[in-house]
C-alpha cells in the first residue's frame, strides 16, 4: 500500500538577506517518513525547518494536507522559568494530567513535574520541550537539533519515542550535526 | 476566548520586578517634582494633574520594551505561530495584562497622590496609559529584532503617538475646570481608545511577522 504524502514541498526557493539559501527544493513527508536535514552551519536547515512550520506565514510551496497538526521545537524551548513543567506543558499541549504523568514517567521525568523551570538545567529544559512532542499528539514533528545539551541517555530516549513516533504512522523532519540513530531516514543535505 | 483567560492568568504570575522599577522611577519623579515645588503649593495643584497624565504616559512608553520581549527570547512567539493559534488573541491578552500590571498601580499611585480628588483624572490616565500601550505595541513588536538600541528606539517611535493622547486627556482637564463639560473629552478618549485597539489588532501581528523574519 503506497502511503500519501502529508505535507509536499514544491519549488520552495528562500533568499535571506541577500543570500540564495536554496531553491526550487521539492520533496514530500510522508507516514512514517523521518527526514534529516543536514548541511553547514548558515546552510538553511532551520530556516527550511520554520518554513515548514509556518513561521513567521504559511507559504505557498509548501502544501499540507487538511487538518494537518504539527508540532514545532525549535531552538529555543519556549518554556515559562516561573512556571512548573506541569504549567508549562499542560498549558501548551491542552494533555489531560494522566497523559501527562505518564509522558513523563516515559521520559523519566516525572520528578521534575512540579519543579520551576527556572531551576533545571539546559538539558532537563531541553527534555521538557521534547515531552511537547508525544503530549501534542500530533502527526508531524518539526524538531532542531534535538539532541544538543541532552547527555546520551536521554538522546537515546529522544530517538526511541521517536522510532515509535514513526512506527505509528508519525512523520519527523530534524535537523542535525550528529549522526541519527533511526532505523529508516531520508537525508536532505542544504548547502547554503 | 478559554486561550485568551488562559494566557492572561499564566501573564498575571509573571515576575513583577521590571514594573516595579518603572514604579520606582515614578515615585522618585514625583517626590523630586514634589520638593521643587514646596515652596509654590499654587503651582504644584496646578500643574499636578498634567504631570501625572504626563509621567504616567512617559512611564508606560519606558516599559513598552516588555511587552513582547520575554516571550521573544524564549521563543513562546515563535512556537505560538507554528501552532497555529490566533497571535491576535495573543496580542491582546499581552497588553491586557500589561495594562493590569502597570496602569492600574499607576491609575492608584496617581489616586493616592491627588488624593483621589477627581475622577476625571483618574479615568484620564487609564485611558491613557491603555490607548498609549495599544498603539506603543505595535512600536514593542517592531523593535524585538533590530540591532539598534530600543531604550532610544522605542520611545522615538511611541512619542508621536503618545503626544495626541496626552493633549486629549490633557485638554479633558483643562477644559472640566474651566467649563465643566468633559463629556466630549470622555467620548474622545473613548473613541481614540477604540481606534488604537483596532489598529493595534491589525497592526501588531504584521510586526510581529516582520521581527521573526
Amino acid at each position: 500500500m503506497t502511503s500519501h504524502p502529508i505535507l509536499i514541498v514544491s519549488n520552495l526557493t528562500y533568499t535571506y538577506a541577500g543570500r540564495l539559501l536554496f531553491r526550487d527544493l521539492c520533496f514530500e513527508v510522508c507516514p512514517g517518513d523521518a527526514i534529516v536535514l543536514v548541511g553547514p552551519n548558515g546552510s538553511g536547515k532551520t530556516t527550511l525547518l520554520r518554513c515548514m512550520a509556518g513561521i513567521p506565514e504559511s507559504r505557498p510551496a509548501i502544501i499540507k494536507n487538511k487538518g494537518l497538526k504539527q508540532s514545532y521545537v525549535g531552538h529555543l524551548n519556549a518554556l515559562k522559568l516561573h512556571q512548573t513543567v506541569r504549567q508549562n506543558l499542560l498549558n501548551q499541549t491542552g494533555a489531560t494530567s494522566e497523559r501527562l504523568m505518564k509522558i513523563l514517567l516515559e521520559k523519566r521525568l516525572s520528578s521534575l513535574l512540579d519543579r520551576e523551570v527556572r531551576t533545571l538545567s539546559v538539558g532537563q529544559r531541553r527534555q521538557v520541550a521534547l515531552a511537547r512532542l508525544p503530549l501534542s499528539e500530533t502527526k508531524l514533528w518539526l524538531v532542531d537539533e534535538p539532541t544538543t545539551h541532552l547527555d546520551k541517555t536521554a538522546a537515546a530516549h529522544f530517538w526511541e519515542m521517536m522510532e515509535k513516533h514513526l512506527k505509528t504512522g508519525g512523520a519527523a523532519v530534524l535537523t542535525s550535526h550528529a549522526p541519527v540513530p533511526l532505523s529508516k531516514t531520508k537525508v536532505i543535505t542544504l548547502n547554503g | 476566548m478559554v486561550n485568551f483567560i488562559r494566557q492572561i492568568r499564566q501573564d498575571l504570575y509573571r515576575t513583577p520586578q521590571s514594573i516595579l522599577q518603572v514604579l520606582f522611577v515614578f515615585l522618585n519623579l514625583m517626590i523630586a517634582f514634589g520638593l521643587l515645588s514646596s515652596n509654590h503649593p499654587d503651582l504644584w495643584q496646578a500643574f499636578l494633574p498634567i504631570l501625572l497624565i504626563g509621567l504616567s504616559c512617559g512611564i508606560v512608553s519606558l516599559s513598552l520594551d516588555q511587552l513582547f520581549r520575554e516571550d521573544w527570547e524564549d521563543g513562546s512567539i515563535e512556537w505560538l505561530m507554528s501552532e497555529g493559534k490566533s497571535i491576535e488573541i495573543y496580542i491582546l491578552a499581552r497588553i491586557i495584562t500589561h495594562w493590569l500590571r502597570l496602569g492600574i498601580p499607576l491609575v492608584l499611585f496617581v489616586g493616592l497622590i491627588s488624593g483621589f480628588a477627581s475622577y476625571l483624572l483618574l479615568f484620564g490616565v487609564a485611558t491613557a496609559t491603555l490607548t498609549l500601550m495599544l498603539l506603543g505595541a505595535v512600536g514593542s513588536a517592531l523593535c524585538l529584532n533590530t540591532s539598534a538600541n530600543n531604550a532610544i528606539l522605542l520611545p522615538l517611535l511611541t512619542l508621536p503617538l503618545g503626544i495626541p493622547i496626552m493633549i486629549v486627556s490633557m485638554g479633558s482637564l483643562i477644559n472640566t475646570s474651566v467649563s465643566g463639560g468633559a463629556f466630549p473629552y470622555f467620548l474622545l478618549q473613548g473613541g481614540l481608545l477604540l481606534i488604537a485597539c483596532a489598529l493595534s489588532l491589525v497592526a501588531c501581528p504584521f510586526a510581529l511577522r516582520l521581527s521573526l523574519r
